[in-house]
């Protein structure tokens, strides 16, 4: 009897929480629609250790009068402390406008420098994430749902998430670490929705913008390089090697690209520097670890803990 | 006192800063620490914060109320110590005739065995924490500017290498700084191409595959 019991209970439990992940993953695919297809003006702060930084983002969709005569996603994602980058978003088109340097174009189906769960689907999140609702706050003065993207490998930092329960927008972002530290945190301030276009996006539609995307630097896949990288972190893959590197003092002997799809690690071989012990630091949710060795200095820059940082240097030979 | 050390002094008590080589001289020479009160004392009447009965020698009196204290001893209380000394004496006799049976043996050593047991787990996990202590206590953070800029400035300015460090490692660690500085662009750049690389790399894979099935 106490069996059937227990039996009973455990399938219970796999059932519920089967329920509860399918109702997380709902609302993060809400949440992507929502930046995928409102008409929005959005202010945000971006808050690290020390450190805040206030943007603004617009996004709409043209639906394909005048002069663009197909339908048109459009975003702008802008600095608001000082100057720096302007980045536009027309469709797989990202163009980077810095002051007194021509506008760059590239490839991409979003801005790189918003949250990357934002945007990536949930059968990519899903490897390596769990979605777990959580409690339900007022932020912003909006009501706002808690969604816990939680790592399955301890070593990967997980996200929270607050959706506005009315619309899904997403409002907060922490990335926290396995002791549910706040590393890194996303706010939005101000939002605005809008029945359509923003006008600020309207001259972006017209712009005279580069057509084709700038040239990558020369695939160096095959150049033989004297070091190798022996150990990948769980779910991360090598997405390019030995890439040149500008910089513009010291020469990078080797690097390596990694990604598990979601967050990417560089890796960067230096001529030694002089210093003789490890040193790392934290910009918020990354980490940077430069290692030394007999000739030369191992940098490791991404969203891990120092310990897989370290491993990873230390897997350079 | 020369003339220099009476300018730097009266310069201090205007709220300027001074040198560490200054500071350690007013610390060592007491003729220094008399003028140093002076000009606070000038300085605060020309600013009008002296209080209205001024005590310049609290110090001094307290000292001299301190020597005509009554100095107190401690009285040793010889009775609790002969009491406990007893009680001691009564448990140790039972003890003594337990500790002669093989239950009483038995407790013992097994009481030792898992007290040692539980010191060497305590032992490995305090050691276990000290070697992950360089690697999970908090880091330094990076100074960087704002995620949209193509230049994310670290800082560069000496103000944020401690004085502490001789020039040549100052030099050492601004040049680290830079260097991580190119890197953090490097990593940016290699993020905003690496969705165009990989569309390439698709690209030209399927063109290298075209022809060979056209071959066939």
């Amino acid at each position: 009897m106490i069996k059937y019991g227990v039996g009973l209970l455990l399938v219970w439990l796999t059932l519920s929480q089967a329920v509860a992940s399918e109702d997380g993953w709902k609302l993060v695919k809400h949440s992507q629609q929502a930046v995928k297809t409102f008409n929005f003006d959005v202010s945000f702060v971006q808050q690290k250790a020390n450190h805040v930084s206030t943007f603004r983002w617009m996004h709409g969709i043209h639906q394909g009068s005048g002069a663009l005569g197909i339908q048109t996603e459009l975003e702008q994602l802008m600095t608001q402390d000082g100057y720096g980058t302007d980045t536009f978003r027309r469709n797989n088109f990202v163009y980077y406008a810095a002051p007194d340097a021509p506008v760059v174009a590239t490839l991409n189906s979003s801005i790189k420098e918003l949250p990357a769960i934002l945007f990536k689907s949930p059968e990519v999140l899903g490897k390596l994430f769990d979605a777990v609702p959580g409690s339900s706050v007022a932020l912003s003065g909006r009501n706002a749902q808690l969604v816990r993207l939680a790592a399955r490998d301890p070593s990967r930092y997980s996200y929270w998430l607050w959706l506005d329960a009315e619309t899904g927008f997403p409002l907060r972002v922490n990335t926290v670490n396995e002791e549910n530290e706040v590393l890194e945190s996303w706010m939005v301030v101000h939002m605005q929705l809008k029945p359509s276009l923003p006008p600020e996006l309207v001259g972006l539609m017209n712009a005279q913008l580069p057509a084709e995307p700038a040239a990558l630097p020369t695939d160096a896949s095959n150049v033989a390089a004297p070091f190798t990288l022996n150990w990948l972190p769980a779910g991360y893959e090598i997405i390019s090697e030995h890439q040149p590197v500008m910089t513009r003092s010291g020469r990078v002997m080797a690097s390596w690209l990694l990604s598990d799809g979601i967050h990417q690690i560089s890796i960067f071989v230096q001529p030694s520097n002089g210093i003789s012990e490890p040193q790392a630091f934290r910009d918020g949710a990354t980490t940077i670890l430069v290692m030394p060795q007999q000739n030369y200095d191992v940098t490791v820059i991404g969203p891990v803990n120092p310990k897989i940082a370290n491993q990873l240097a230390v897997a350079v030979q | 006192m020369s003339s220099e050390q009476r300018d730097w002094l009266s310069a201090a008590s205007d709220n300027q800063g001074i040198s560490a080589q200054q500071l350690d001289q007013l610390i060592a020479e007491p003729e220094l620490q008399a003028q140093w009160l002076r000009f606070q004392m000038a300085g605060a009447a020309i600013r009008d914060e002296l209080p209205s009965a001024l005590d310049l020698d609290f110090a001094d009196r307290f000292a001299s109320l301190l020597d005509k204290e009554d100095a107190h001893v401690l009285q040793v209380d010889a009775v609790p110590v002969l009491a406990a000394a007893t009680a001691a004496k009564t448990s140790g006799n039972i003890f003594k005739s337990a500790a002669n049976s093989g239950w009483f043996k038995t407790l013992m050593q097994g009481a030792i065995a898992a007290g040692v047991a539980v010191i060497a787990v305590v032992g490995v996990q305090n050691q276990q924490t000290n070697t992950d202590d360089a690697l999970t206590s908090p880091l330094p953070v990076l100074q960087t500017g704002p995620m949209g800029n193509v230049v994310a400035p670290v800082s560069l300015s000496q103000t944020t290498v401690q004085t502490q460090y001789n020039p040549q490692q100052q030099q050492q660690m601004l040049e680290q700084q830079r260097r991580l500085q190119e890197l953090m662009q490097a990593r940016q750049q290699q993020i905003r191409l690496m969705e165009q690389a990989a569309i390439e790399r698709e690209k030209s894979a399927k063109a290298e595959k075209e022809p060979k099935s056209g071959g066939q």
